[in-house]
Parts: C-alpha cells; structure tokens; sequence
C-alpha cells in the first residue's frame, strides 16, 4: 500500500505539505507545553529542593508569598526575631538551623539579591566552597557585573558596607547564581533589618520525625513551618492556571489541525474522485477504497507528527525562559512526550480522516466516469 | 526618643490595661452595631453619631536604617488640615513630627500635580514609600497617598526604599487621578467599578461619586472616601442593599473603630452572607495594577476600612465579597 | 462466462426531469464473443456498456451472470465480480500520471487484494507488447501506449470479458489500428470476450457482430 500512498504524495506535493503541516503545527503546540511545563515544574522542584531545608520557618503571614519572596530574594515585611534562634536550635531532632535574611540592595550599583546567612549555609548547599568568608558570588551575577574573585563589592541601601569576594560560584541554573550571600551581620545592616530573620532553613537528623518537629517548631511564636512540598504543591497550583490558558491554546492548535486536515482531505477526495471511480471499476470494494484513505492519513499524520515534534522542540528554543514567579525554566524534553505527540498526531490524522475517506468509499464510480 | 523593641511594647501592654480600665469604667461599648442609611428622597446618609476613638497610646513606626521609632500622638498635628480634623493625621504627619524633633532627617515638599506630601530625602537617602496596617492586619502593599492613611492606635507602619520602578508607577497612577479630577471640573467620576463575588461578577461605568461625610470625626467635610461610592452607588439607584456595620472590636483585636459593609446588593447580583462575610475594597487600574499585593486570593484590605480610605479619582475600584 | 441483459431499462433523474438512457434492452454476450454496439453520442450505448458490467444497476429488467440474477448483489459481491471476470477501458485511459506502467497496472489489483501482482501486472503489460516501458510513466508514452497500459491494466487479472468505451477515439488512425488488432488477437488467443462501445462503423466492423443503438434503443 504504502508505494501508492507514495506516488500519490508526490503528484500532490503542495497538498501533502499542508495537512502535514496543519497537523505539525497542533503537534508542535502540544511538544512545547509539555516541555515547558515540566522544566517549570523541575526548576520549581529543583529550586525548594536546593533549598536544603527539609523544614522552612517564616514569619506569620502568607506562606506561599513568603516563599516566593525569599527564593526571589526580596524583602517579604515580616521578620523572625533573630533571638528565636538559640530556641529553636534546642528543638529535639534539629540538625542545622541556617538562618538567612534576604532582600535587595545596592552592589556596585546595580540592584542585587543580597542574601545574608552564616557558614551553616554550607551544610545545606551542594556548593564546593570551603570557608564561607565575605561575599559568595552567584555565576550569573558576576557575568552581568564583570566580577572576579578578589574584587571588592559596594553593598548599599540603608547603610553601605564594602566586602571582599572570597569565591565565585559554579553555576547551579538555580536561584543561587542570581545572589550576593554575605554574612547575615553584613545583610542585616545593609538592609537596615537589625536582628531580623527572613527565614530560617532546618534541616532534621532523623527524616522520619520531620512532621514532629515541624508541629513543634510551629508552636513558637511568629514562626510558622512549613514543609518546602507543601509550598511547592501549591505555587505548582498557581501555575496550573497559567497551565489551563496553555492547553486551551494547545486544544485550539489541535482542533485547528483537525479541521485543516479535514478539509485537505476531503478536497483530495473529490479531486481524485475519476482515480477512485477506475479503481471502483476495475474491482476495489467501498472498503478497500476507504482503507486507501485512511491509510494515508495515517501514514501523514505519523510525518506531521514527527515535524511538529522537531518543529516544537525548536520553538522551546526560541521563547522565553522565565516561568513568571522569576525563575528560570529551561524545558525538559523526554522520549514520552515524542511519544505522547506522536499518538495525538495519529488520532488526529485518523480522526479527521474518517469523514472524506468515507466520502471516498461512497464515490459513485459510474458517476465519475461519466464526466469527460 | 529612641527606645528599644521591648521597651515600647511594656509600655503599649501598660497602655491597654489602662485602657481596659478605663473602658470597665465606661457603659460596655458594643463589639459590632447595625448602623441604618437614612434615605431622604434620593440623598442617603448614615444616621449615627459614632466616632471612633482618637489616638492616644505611644506608637511605634520602623524607619529602614535608623530603626524602631516611638511617637506620641497627642503631640502630633496635621500638614492636611483640609482632609483632616483635630486630632487626627496620617502616617505622613508622624514622619514630620519625627524631624522636628530630631530623630530623623526629613526633606519633603508638597507635590501640587500628585495632590499629595512627596518624601525628597530621609536620613539622606531617597526613593521612600511605606507600608502600614491596623492591628490585627498585615501589610499589603499599600498605595494609599502617605499623607492620606489614617493613623490609629496600635497600628504598624514601616518605611522603606522601594523598588524604583514601582514607586515611578505610584506617582504616575496619582498624577492621573489628580489630572482626571481636574478634567471633571473638580468632581469625582470613577471609570469602572466592579462588584465581585465568589461566582458573579457587576460592572458599573462611570459613576460620579459625592461625598457623604460618613467620618466627621476623622475627615473634614466634602472629604471622599471608599463607602461614599457604595452610597453614591444606592442613591443612583444601582443597589437595592447596602448593610453597614459599626465595629469597635474584635476577637483578638483590640480597637477596630471602622464601618463593614456586611450586605451589599444590587439587583440580580446578592452573594449570600454564609457567616462572617463582609465587602472588601481595592483600587485598580492600569498604571497601578502590576504593583499591587500579588495576593489575588483574597483582597487583604479588610483593616483600612472604606470609610478611612480617603479618595482622590481612582480609574477603577474593586469589591470583593469575601466570607472568612 | 456468460452475461445475459433481459429487457434492462434505464432512467436518470426524477419526475418531470426522467431521462430513459435505455429502453428494454435484451442482449446475452458470452466468453469469447466480439461484439460491437454502435450507436450516435447520447444514444445510451455507454450506459448499456455500464450495465453490462456491472458498474451500474438496471432500473427495469434483469441482468444474470452465468444464469444468477445480480440484482440481489450486494455492492461488495458486484466488485468481486469486476475484479475478477470483468475488464473495463475507457477513452480517457485514466491512468495515474505519478505512477509508472507497471505501478498503473498494479494499483487495483494491490487495492483488491490479488496475489501475485507484480507477476501479473508484467505478465500483462509483455502481452499488450509493452515489457520494455514497465519503467515508464504516462508522460513517457504515446497515446496508444498509454491506453495498451490500460488495457494491460484490464486484463491483468485474467477476467472472462474486457469491456471497452470508445477505446480508440482519443487515438490517431495508426494507434488506433494497432490498438484494435491488438483486441482482435486477445478474443482469438485467449478467447477472451470483447465488448467495444463506439460511435466509428470501421471500428465497430473489426467485431463478429455489432448492435445499433438508438435513443436507448437496441435496433
């Protein structure tokens, strides 16, 4: 069969580029979004999870804002007092308490997350930095601000401090590139917060007993604990109405294909309805002929479907990167989702197949044969 | 004076139980009142003589950088005397009180296109705006005029560098008003109203506003607030319900003193009261719709009560029915 | 095999806008019969030719395939019969232009389903005397190439009659001679019947006997 689906695409060239591309084009929507959608979700895992904390304690206020405000490294407000800390330290299973206070400021001029913590930061971040001294650069920040170890940085908001960089970072494609972290003594007066935490990350001994420690720590005043899953559960429901808008897009693409391919069709069958009627002729039965067109389509769809697969995969490329909660989101491309648009293409193909290649079948030979 | 966190907190905690004293002596103010509308013909009003309690405890404010500062009310007057009475001042005011007597250093002027005190330099650094709440409240991001918020005791304000570019859109969204007020011939039209709730949705368009004097003991007369564009709303004839409620206290809070609109509707539109529920208010519009509270779950201006939320020519204004 | 019209009419359209094609038409044609049916343009011998092979149903009378009525048919059972018993070849060749000769002689018979059809599609195309343009496509050939290609095509599957539609009138004179010499030595060597439907009497002289057609009516 597939020799004569051949001879017949090369006779109509034009016509076969445009269903496999009303077909690519639905297909393409569909491989972006779930590429997109699942680098947010990874850059979203991959930042709470970078975290280190399996424990999160903020302030009394918004969970959801907090968090966001602390992984985008502003100033959220609300404070934990720093003297909380020596209490919650003595909470039974607290292994590292890494208090942090975060905002921006001033470095070199440009306004910068300036993340302020103590060297317990280090037993909670996969960085490979020994001492944790003066001012720990984010990749990103030294490119955009030509930084080189040993410079020294003007940090300035409220009160201006000058501080050493003792390392700059390797790259994470996380949060972490995009910060300043100095001690917190340095942040605090820069950021005029005197004694006052934005967060703190605890890490527990025993994995087991978090949910323990979390309600205990809970108990404190103007300390609540979160549990970073939690918080990403739901931002990931925040997103999942930008996601709703992407697949609505996606159906539009895809029905758009549909109909595209539809009509394709269907003018292909009344053009070779004289190829039809000698096939009917000399022998073919309705259902021979109906199986021709839908074989096809088949055949279209599995090429649309690769083109939309390569042609999504450079759109990825080219938008933009930012998820809209500030973060960066690269797309993950897996063999499931080629997988999952190769199997929409088809039953798109086959779907709209149906209708012409049944108009087909139904082709009256004798009628076609008469017109001269 | 500058007195440490702890030290102005037992000074407030003596204040209350003053303050509790004081008020066991008193006949028992009730926690919440049905205030009634008067309609005379097309004119509503409200028909009470409730004033709410005029500051008089220590407060505090925090100024990035210099810290926690303690100011005495009854020591501090208005720089708007056409918005407010005796005795009462915005958040501004205290900041003025606070340069002449020294603790900070102050530099503002008084910017005629945005109808409004501009902060030039504080404690020589510039680009200042404020966040404040009411006790019981949380910051939500403020873009009330500083010169315009009500102060109350046990209120928490904090002033802060913002972020340039949200500042620029805060002065330009005020510089609108003030020409759109202009434009009107001195009276107030607001575009676009909505009424939301959980399910439905009203939209009103140009509705001119006037003024009710619904806080005579805060504002002076003429002055417009938020509930006057419920009001101008019901004398429109556009609601068919409008509840208020007077609140002195609530559970855990201390002093509330403001109206709730506890029932609104207007026509098909009448969200169902399941419990505590109660109308919210938020300005919008295009030049300051980016810089609000990204909280988009709930309209967190619960404790600036319409009634002390002085207008000057908002684009938009939204209701949100809420039920806590 | 053998094919028997009895009193076949038939009509297009409906009420005031009925046309009789044909008119009680009454014919037997069997394997190895040469028969010509002559007739001017419109005079219903195509529709007679249709009916005949059972591309079209009759409106009035019967049609019997060796002594079965095919009015009971089913549309799948009248394919088969095409398939396998019946030959068709038109003016136009109809041809696939995209497709070589040999593909065009295959193309029904892959469709169908047939065994063997590369064996018999080449078979075909050696006995109209065109083994050496198998490669060939339709813009390649001459006009009376093209339509051995599309005898080649009817006869690929070895039916019992070929039925041709004015199969020389897109043809000059010599293809057109050559096309029916070739028609003549199909009905002697294979005993092949052979239907040819023309408005030309020389062509219809080359058939054992001829009918005349007129107004749907067989003379």
């Amino acid at each position: 069969m597939s020799w004569i689906i051949l001879a017949n695409a090369k006779k109509r060239k034009a016509r076969v580029a445009m269903t496999v591309a009303g077909i690519a084009i639905g297909v393409a929507t569909l491989f972006a979004l779930l590429a997109l959608s699942a680098g947010i979700e990874r850059s979203l895992d991959r930042e709470i999870s970078a975290m280190g904390a399996n424990i999160l304690l903020l302030p009394e206020g918004c969970p959801y804002e907090l968090t966001l405000a602390l992984m985008q490294g502003t100033d959220a407000f609300e404070h934990i007092p720093v003297d909380a800390l020596p209490a919650i330290e003595s909470v039974a299973n607290v292994e590292v308490a890494v208090p942090v206070t975060v905002g921006k400021a001033k470095v070199n001029g440009q306004l910068t997350s300036v993340y302020g913590t103590t060297s317990q930061i280090l037993e909670v971040r996969p960085w490979s930095v020994d001492r944790f001294e003066g001012a720990v650069v984010g990749s990103d920040v030294a490119e955009k601000l030509g930084l080189s170890e040993g410079d020294t940085l003007a940090i300035r908001l409220y009160n201006e401090r000058q501080v050493p960089i003792t390392q700059i970072l390797e790259p994470t494609y996380g949060r972490d590139d995009t910060f300043v972290f100095v001690s917190l003594e340095v942040a605090q007066d820069v950021l005029g917060l005197p004694d006052q935490l934005s967060a703190v990350l605890v890490r527990t001994a025993s994995v087991s007993d978090t949910v323990s420690t979390q309600s205990t720590l809970g108990r404190m005043s103007d300390i609540q604990a979160v549990p970073p899953s939690d918080v990403f559960e739901r931002l990931m429901e925040l997103f999942a109405s930008v996601r709703q808008t992407l697949i609505l897009i996606t159906g539009i693409a895809i029905v758009a294909g549909v109909l595209t391919t539809m009509n394709t069709m269907t003018m292909a069958v009344y053009e070779r309805r004289q190829e039809i009627g000698i096939l009917r002729a000399l022998g073919s039965t309705k259902r021979n002929v109906f199986r021709l067109f839908v074989t096809e389509s088949l055949l279209l769809s599995v090429v649309g479907g690769a083109v939309g697969v390569v042609a999504g995969f450079v759109a990825t490329l080219f938008l933009p990167r930012s998820s809209g909660f500030g973060l960066q989101a690269t797309p993950v491309f897996s063999i499931t989702f080629v997988a999952i648009c190769l199997v929409v293409a088809v039953l798109v193909g086959v779907a709209s197949s149906l209708y012409p290649a049944m108009a087909a079948a139904r082709t009256e030979p004798i009628k076609t044969l008469r017109e001269l | 004076m500058r007195v440490a966190r702890s030290q102005a907190l037992r000074r407030r905690w003596i204040g209350i139980v003053t303050l509790l004293v004081a008020f066991s002596q008193l006949a028992p103010a009730q926690a919440a009142e049905t205030i009634p509308i008067e309609r005379d013909g097309a004119a509503w009003s409200l028909s009470t003589e409730i004033a709410g309690r005029v500051p008089s405890q220590l407060g505090s404010i925090e100024i990035r950088g210099a810290g926690i500062l303690a100011f005495d009310p009854t020591q501090i007057t208005t720089s708007r005397p056409d918005l407010f009475q005796t005795g009462s001042f915005s958040v501004f005011d205290v900041l003025v009180h606070l340069d002449e007597l020294g603790e900070i250093d102050l530099e503002y002027v008084f910017d005629e296109e945005l109808q409004t005190h501009v902060i030039r330099t504080l404690n020589d650094l510039d680009g200042w705006w404020y966040d404040a709440h009411y006790e019981g409240g949380s910051f939500d991001r403020t873009v009330v005029r500083i010169d315009q918020y009500p102060v109350k005791d046990g209120m928490s304000i904090v002033v802060y560098l913002e972020d340039p570019a949200r500042l620029e859109a805060i002065h330009a969204h005020f510089l609108e008003e003030v020409v759109r007020r202009a434009s009107s011939n001195g009276g107030v039209t607001i575009p676009r109203i909505v009424l939301r709730s959980s399910i439905d949705e009203l939209v009103f368009e140009d509705i001119t506003v006037t003024a009710h004097d619904v806080r005579p003991d805060v504002f002076q007369p003429g002055v417009l607030t938020m509930l006057d564009i419920l009001l101008s709303l019901g004398e429109q004839g556009l609601l068919t319900e409008l509840d208020l409620e007077w609140r002195s206290e609530e559970a855990g809070i201390s002093l509330v003193d403001g109206f709730f609109v506890v029932g609104v509707a207007a026509g098909a539109f009448a969200p169902e009261s399941s419990g505590a529920c109660v109308l919210t208010h938020q300005i919008a519009g295009a030049t300051i719709a980016d810089h609000l509270s990204p909280h988009t779950h709930t309209m967190s201006h619960i404790h600036l009560t319409a009634d002390l939320e002085a207008i000057v020519s908002p684009e938009a204004v939204e209701w949100l029915w809420i039920c806590l | 095999m053998r094919i028997e019209l009895d009193r076949v009419s038939k009509a297009y359209g409906q009420g005031d806008a009925q046309f009789w094609a044909l008119r009680e038409a009454s014919l037997r044609i069997a394997s190895g019969d040469f028969l010509s049916i002559v007739g001017p343009s419109g005079s219903g011998k195509s529709t007679l030719l249709h009916i005949l092979g059972c591309l079209d149903r009759p409106t009035e009378g019967s049609v019997s395939i060796d002594a079965e009525p095919t009015n009971r048919l089913s549309d799948r059972q009248l394919s088969r019969i095409r398939r396998d018993q019946i030959g068709f070849v038109f003016q136009q060749y109809f041809l696939n232009p995209s497709m070589t000769a040999l593909q065009n002689v295959l193309l029904p018979l892959s469709l169908a389903g047939v065994e063997k059809g590369k064996e018999k599609a080449s078979k075909a195309l050696d006995a109209v005397g065109l083994s050496r343009k198998l490669r060939s496509t339709p813009k390649e050939m001459s006009g009376g190439e093209q339509q051995r290609v599309a005898i080649a095509r009817a006869l690929a599957n070895d039916p019992d009659l070929l039925l041709a539609d004015e199969p020389t009138g897109s043809l000059d004179s010599k293809a057109g001679r050559a096309v029916l010499d070739m028609l003549v030595s199909l009905n002697e060597e294979r005993d092949l019947g052979i239907v040819v439907v023309t408005h030309d009497k020389t062509v219809a002289k080359t058939a054992d006997t001829t009918l005349h057609v007129l107004d749907g009516r067989i003379a």
